[in-house]
């Protein structure tokens, strides 16, 4: 404050020596010539606040533009690009020719619009799914696209959208013929693949008791032995039934649950916003088994190998945790990346390839988390989840930033294979 | 600029301000029932006592300013023909008052940051998608307790979603508009310059309404953050002066007439002096505005017998 104040001072001694006091002899005599006038300063005033306005006003508040998530299946990238169309991209003749690469585009019309996708697309056999957040976050939309379409701009007669009040975040998921999403309107919808018919819906605890924002559903649900796993902003985990999407269990958390599930056998695996990675066991109604305490959110999806889980933090760490520890057990090994992680990393073979917020590429050893290759930059920021067709697949993974780029990388050769820009 | 000082300064601002203010309102609102609106409350008192003591002395300064008036006017007088000697007068009668001429800007200029911090910090702390609540991860202290899990907040108040501007479109900005202008209307020490006395009513109106229709297009949180802060700024004003500020009648200003520049300081300043005592608040205003006329006639006749020698 002192400091402050002798600034302060420093400044008015400044002011004087300039001559620009008022009861200064100079600007007594600036001030025969004409003066700025009461109109220049409302004048000002106004274009300030204009100013103000423009650069900080509702439309800042309220935009998003999506993250460009992408899902690979059997060669084909499927993506939904920023101005809001579906590419679907053939990754091996994008290998030979930039232009061969596009097989198909839909662009929808006006008042079909997508909107903004954070989720990556579920395929199936015959369509490919993508939820999207609309209006300004107060709507959600889930479209069924064919996957053999011939034609880039038709919509053909079995393909449908559904509306939802509340904007979808998370991706949608397939499973038995039904196609289940969440939306920030606080429920899990089960929709049928076939016809865009509603199944059921389900209920979280935060709408039940209309918890305001905190009822939204960002995480995208995870299905195995006819059970649905999600998270909710309400900070629980739930378990409902495939079949009617009756409630089998739930367990609460301190924070928001927004990762994708992962099934292990009968462990459930999931990070939340109180900073830590839980494990439960299924078969026991959700009993905790373990948990993990890390610096930050739980944002990416953990994965697994089978005996090792590979979680990425937002406080820039990725952490191994063997499938069968105990509570106090510390990692298997802990390798920090720097900056902020919250797109799910991908394995392939016995490597994991994360890729930070800032786009930096990282190649782990599972064995030890050491950085085997130097790592690639590219050039914009990555928040959706990583693509790659399983850990068998080709050696390759997908990935879409947050300026609509679609690159390729080939791992086994750790180099881009291609790029595509999906923004006009 | 430079990208490194560019950097340097961003990094000052998200550290020095920013961070410090989000943590500050996660922090109150998980403590505060996780209620934002209460959490805007309380940051916003908290904040109104940390600057209590440049509010204080901006007051100081305005009265001591307002009490120098006379003498000014006496120092200008003496010295109008020798400009430098009057500066230096004035500047040594300011220092023996021990009044700062720019002192009452102080409490303005720290406003300024907490609005524009405040107004990020809330954008941020309430995000309306998940590319603002990715970035908020990287502003959250590890080491405060509870801020981590208090992630998303809910941002309902009363009828209010404090991430968004006011849905009546008229309430908060009505509240906003009417409590700045109570608040200029109690702080606003009188002068003696017409030209001052213009800008002052001018500003009287202009800031409510530029505020209040801000407040029609910013979030409805920086709002209360306006109006709770308003009422305190009245609230301490009153402590200090009573209400009788905001009862004073405003001395009408007159609109400065062009006039030759020998005549420019001395013409306005002799009609204020005669239009009214609110140009004083001293107890021995009306002898010195009687003084003042004596002196006025002088000059006028000093300037007439100038004026005839001359032709």
């Amino acid at each position: 404050m002192i400091r402050l104040l002798a600034i302060h001072k420093s400044l008015v001694k400044w002011a004087f020596s300039l001559k620009i006091s008022p009861l200064n002899p100079i600007s007594r005599k600036m001030r025969s010539r004409p003066r700025l006038s009461q109109w220049h300063l409302l004048a000002g005033i106004a274009l300030l606040a204009i100013v103000l306005t423009g650069c900080t006003g509702r439309d800042v508040i309220g935009s998003a533009r999506g993250w460009t998530p992408v899902t690979v299946s059997d060669g084909i990238v499927y993506t939904a690009t920023r101005d809001g169309d579906v590419l679907a991209l053939d990754s091996q003749a994008l290998d030979r020719d930039e232009d061969a690469g596009n097989v198909w585009k839909y662009d929808p019309p006006k008042d079909r619009e997508l909107g903004a996708v954070f989720g990556p697309p579920a395929v199936g056999e015959k369509f490919i799914f993508i939820g999207s957040s609309t209006n300004d976050g107060d709507t959600g939309k889930l479209i069924a696209l064919r996957k053999d379409r011939e034609s880039s701009r038709r919509i053909e007669e079995d393909e449908w959208d559904k509306v939802i009040p509340g904007a979808i975040i998370g991706g949608p998921t397939l499973a038995q013929g039904m196609v289940l999403v969440g939306s920030e309107d606080g429920k899990l919808y089960a929709f049928d693949a076939e016809n865009g018919e509603r199944i059921w819906t389900f209920a979280t605890e935060g709408l039940k008791r209309d918890k305001g924002k905190e009822k939204r559903i960002w995480s995208t649900p995870t299905v195995a032995d006819g059970a649905v796993y999600f998270g909710a902003m309400d900070d629980y985990l739930y378990a409902v039934s495939l079949d009617d999407g009756s409630e089998l269990w739930k367990f609460e958390t301190d924070g928001a649950v927004i990762t994708t599930p992962l099934v292990v056998g009968t462990k459930v695996i999931f990070g939340s916003f109180d900073r830590k990675l839980y494990a439960l066991d299924a078969s026991d109604n959700g009993r905790l088994l373990w948990s993990f305490e890390a610096d930050n959110w739980f944002w990416a999806g953990p994965i697994s190998d089978g005996e090792m889980v590979y979680a990425a933090n937002m406080d820039g760490k990725v952490y191994a945790l063997p499938l069968d520890r105990q509570d106090d057990d510390a990692p298997e090994w802990t390798q920090k990346l720097g900056d902020i992680i919250s797109s799910t990393p991908v394995l392939i073979g016995d490597r994991l390839v994360v890729t930070t917020e800032g786009g930096i590429v990282s190649l782990l050893d599972t064995s030890d988390g050491t950085v085997e290759e130097i790592p690639i930059e590219l050039a914009n920021k990555v928040r959706a989840p990583l693509s790659s067709e399983g850990p068998d697949g080709p050696a390759r993974f997908y990935v879409g930033d947050r300026n609509g780029v679609v690159t390729s990388i080939d791992v086994e050769r750790w180099r881009l294979s291609w790029t595509v820009r999906t923004r006009e | 600029m430079d990208p490194i000082f560019a950097n340097l300064f961003t990094d000052i601002w998200n550290q020095g301000i920013l961070r410090p203010m989000i943590n500050s309102l996660v922090f109150l609102y998980a403590v505060l029932f996780s209620n934002m609106g209460l959490s805007i409350i309380a940051f916003t008192i908290f904040i109104r006592l940390v600057t209590t003591p440049l509010t204080l002395r901006q007051i100081r300064q305005m009265r001591a300013m307002s009490g120098l008036q006379p003498k000014l006017q006496e120092l200008r007088e003496k010295y109008k023909d020798d400009k430098s000697k009057l500066s230096q007068e004035t500047m040594r009668m300011y220092r023996q008052a021990g009044v700062n001429p720019l002192g009452c800007l102080g409490p303005m200029v720290i406003q300024f940051p907490i609005w524009i911090g405040l107004f990020q910090a809330l954008v941020q702390t309430l995000p309306t998608n998940p590319d603002r609540l990715v970035a908020l991860s990287d502003k959250l202290y590890s080491w405060v307790p509870f801020v981590h899990e208090a992630i998303p907040l809910n941002s309902d108040f009363l009828w209010l979603n404090l991430a968004e501007p006011d849905p009546t479109n008229l309430v908060m900005p009505l509240l906003v508009g009417a409590s700045t202008w109570v608040q200029q209307k109690m702080t606003t020490s009188p002068s003696a310059d017409p030209r001052q006395q213009s800008t002052q009513s001018m500003m009287l109106w202009m800031m409510p309404i530029m505020l209040g229709l801000l407040t029609m297009t910013f979030p409805s949180g920086l709002a209360l953050y306006w109006v709770v802060s308003n009422v305190v700024g009245v609230l301490t004003q009153y402590f200090i002066t009573g209400w009788e500020p905001l009862f004073r009648k405003s001395t009408a200003p007159t609109a400065p007439t062009p006039a030759p520049a020998a005549a420019v300081d001395s013409q306005p300043q002799e009609e204020t002096s005669e239009n009214g005592g609110t140009t004083d608040t001293s107890s021995d205003g009306q002898d010195r505005r009687r003084s003042h006329r004596s002196r006025h006639a002088r000059t006028r006749r000093r300037s007439r017998r100038g004026r005839s020698r001359g032709s």
